[in-house]
């Protein structure tokens, strides 16, 4: 979206008379990217799902609340990536344990909404085996290609922290493939 | 550390494995749509837990039962001194009079019974 209209688009979700419809055209335009963010993060297409709906539920509930000060994509991934780690957090609260990798790997090949190889399998392997956070870094980067100053304000990390946290998953994912060859 | 992400981008791409079911986003926006309340007009304050009105409603109802029971505690108790010529004449004329009473006071507090009953069982 350029700069004129995000500009627009806030402007009619400021306005009540407006505030449907500008939302609506909001969870078009986000929709399928949060989707991507949030299903690279939980795997299971009926939880991204759930995770998505909350993310423009709250969006919807916090609108008035939204000055501005960041660009609204920026504040959606925020609220994105708050409920995606919430939902990761309680789900380990609720087992006791994390996902172990071989199972997310072993869960998405018999996944009918997946469509990767080996190697793909492998990488989703390696990249599920890093801590929560630190695999949201790489997604939002790697895929994404977020700037750090955006992905910032995403993650409420300073930029330095950024840089070093995708440095060790690129290099663990690296390590990885290394010993799988 | 670029030399490192090329290795991956080279070995794995940077496509999308994951797909939708067909249509799964026209659905998804307009059922979301669907399910978002309507916005309150006006600046949104938080509700409190209770009304302070049904509070008041709550008071006025708890002093109306207590100024009845203590005309009714007088009255008893002066009634009882007094001779009774005509018992049950007299006891419905007493029944009568504490029924108006309380009818005045409720009226004058504006107090339904309704209200009464919901104090009484500690709805409010």
């Amino acid at each position: 979206m350029n700069p004129t209209e995000e500009l627009s688009l806030v402007s009619r979700l400021g306005r009540p008379e407006h505030q449907r419809q500008a939302f609506e055209e909001l969870v078009r335009r986000y929709g399928p990217r949060l989707y991507r963010q949030i299903r690279r993060m939980v795997y299971d297409h009926d939880d991204t799902n759930d995770i998505l709906q909350n993310t423009f539920v709250k969006a919807w509930s916090g609108l008035d609340s939204f000055r501005g000060d960041s660009r609204v994509g920026t504040w959606l991934y925020r609220i994105a990536a708050n409920e995606a780690l919430n939902f990761l957090q309680r789900r380990k609260a609720t087992t006791g344990i994390d996902e172990a990798p071989q199972a997310v790997t072993a869960r998405l090949a018999a996944d009918p909404y997946f469509d990767g190889d080996e190697t793909e399998l492998l990488l989703q392997e390696a990249v599920a085996s890093l801590p929560d956070k630190q695999r949201m870094v790489f997604q939002l980067k790697y895929y994404e290609e977020m700037k750090y100053e955006e992905m910032s304000a995403v993650l409420d990390t300073s930029v330095g922290a950024l840089k070093a946290s995708y440095h060790h998953a690129v290099k663990k994912i690296c390590d990885f493939f290394d010993a799988h060859d | 550390m670029m030399k490192e992400e090329d290795i991956i981008r080279k070995k794995c791409g940077a496509g999308n494995p994951f797909r939708v079911p067909e249509g799964y986003f026209e659905h998804f926006t307009s059922d979301l749509m669907a399910r978002l309340p309507e916005k309150a007009e006006g600046p949104a304050s938080a509700t409190p837990l209770r009304r302070p009105r049904r509070t008041l409603a709550a008071w006025y109802a708890a002093a109306a039962v207590l100024c009845g029971a203590m005309f009714l505690g007088g009255y008893h108790l002066r009634h009882n001194r007094a001779p009774q010529a005509a018992p049950m004449a007299q006891s419905l004329s007493a029944t009568e009079a504490e029924d108006a009473y309380m009818d005045d006071v409720l009226d004058y507090a504006m107090v339904s019974n309704h209200e009464i009953a919901l104090y009484l069982t500690d709805a409010y």
